[in-house]
């Protein structure tokens, strides 16, 4: 099995107005209807990946980032850490399901590991 | 590449301090002297002081020794130099940094503290919006603080249903409540950072990613 690239993020520092952005523009449809009011994002096209807006923390820029699902999350932070990677955020059991951890690649570049729940 | 820190910074100030000592009440007084009272080639122990040689705990233990320098005084000048000694790897800077302001942030904004609160509530429910309508905030603030609180480790999502209060077990450890956690948290990551900047001053404002 492999890891596929399953969503992206974009990490706002203004969530609300971005969503109004994107959506304006590219006709995506948004919806956080869900336990930690995340706004997913459905692009429609059928085809590419889907994503979501998460809010930035005031002191840190915007910025985006990949998730990868694997089948253990626990077990790639292990793996990843053993080759450089830091954790930032360890894993957690979402509350509409699933699975998600937050690590800092070698070069210091964010990214997600998920499990679908 | 890693980057090395200044080490053994507090003995050799010691180190300093105690030649210029003896050098005051005694005009001839010399370097040379000093090292062949401590047993210490003088050229080494030159290095020593003009932090040009790496001060190992072996070195601060022999010279403290022949120093006189009493037993709790020593085991702080060694653990200075352990913590001198220590490499930041350029990856775990930026998450040094993160840990620092994410606890810096979370004394100032109670909205961290609030959901902490929330979570001793038999009706607490995870979900960001109905947090969001109890402590008066919005959802996104909510969120802000869920991720600082994760990040430092004060939360943890164990199931879908269920969100464990870690500064509860730091508390039952003897740290407090979880404003007492944290501050905790905050004085160990003032040593961190303290080592962090002292990292960037010798690297320059941009830690070397290479």
């Amino acid at each position: 099995m492999g890891q596929p690239v399953m969503q992206w993020q974009i990490v706002s520092k203004n969530p609300e107005a971005l969503t109004d952005f994107y959506t304006t523009v590219f006709g995506w449809k948004v919806n956080a209807n869900n336990a930690l009011n995340y706004r997913m994002i459905d692009t429609g096209a059928g085809r590419g990946i889907n994503g979501g807006i998460w809010p930035a923390p005031p002191e840190a820029h915007g910025f985006v980032q990949l998730f990868i699902e694997v089948d253990d999350v626990p077990a790639f932070v292990k793996k990843a850490s053993a080759q450089g990677a830091k954790v930032l955020i360890p894993p957690q059991k979402l509350p509409d399901g699933g699975e998600m951890a937050i690590l800092h690649d070698p070069e210091g570049i964010p990214f997600g590991l998920c499990k679908e729940g | 590449m890693a980057m090395a820190l200044a080490e053994g910074a507090e003995f050799r100030l010691f180190l300093q301090a105690e030649i210029a000592s003896r050098c005051s009440g005694n005009p001839e007084y010399s370097l040379r002297a000093f090292a062949k009272s401590l047993d210490i080639d003088h050229s080494t122990l030159s290095q020593l002081v003009r932090g040009k040689r790496r001060m190992t705990v072996e070195t601060i233990d022999r010279l403290c020794a022949r120093l006189g320098v009493d037993e709790a005084r020593t085991a702080a000048f060694k653990s200075e130099a352990l913590m001198n000694t220590r490499e930041i790897p350029a990856a775990a800077y930026d998450a040094i940094v993160q840990l620092a302001q994410d606890a810096a942030h979370l004394l100032s904004e109670w909205t961290g503290f609030g959901i902490l609160e929330l979570l001793r509530l038999r009706e607490f429910r995870p979900d960001s919006r109905w947090i969001a309508n109890v402590l008066g905030v919005t959802a996104d603030e909510v969120n802000v603080a869920l991720q600082r609180l994760l990040r430092v480790g004060l939360l943890e999502m164990t199931d879908r249903a269920r969100w464990r209060d870690r500064s509860r077990e730091a508390e039952a450890a003897g740290a407090g409540q979880p404003l007492a956690t944290i501050v905790q948290l905050l004085e160990q990551v003032r040593r961190l950072t303290s080592v962090a900047a002292r990292c960037t001053r010798e690297s320059g404002p941009t830690p070397d990613t290479t």
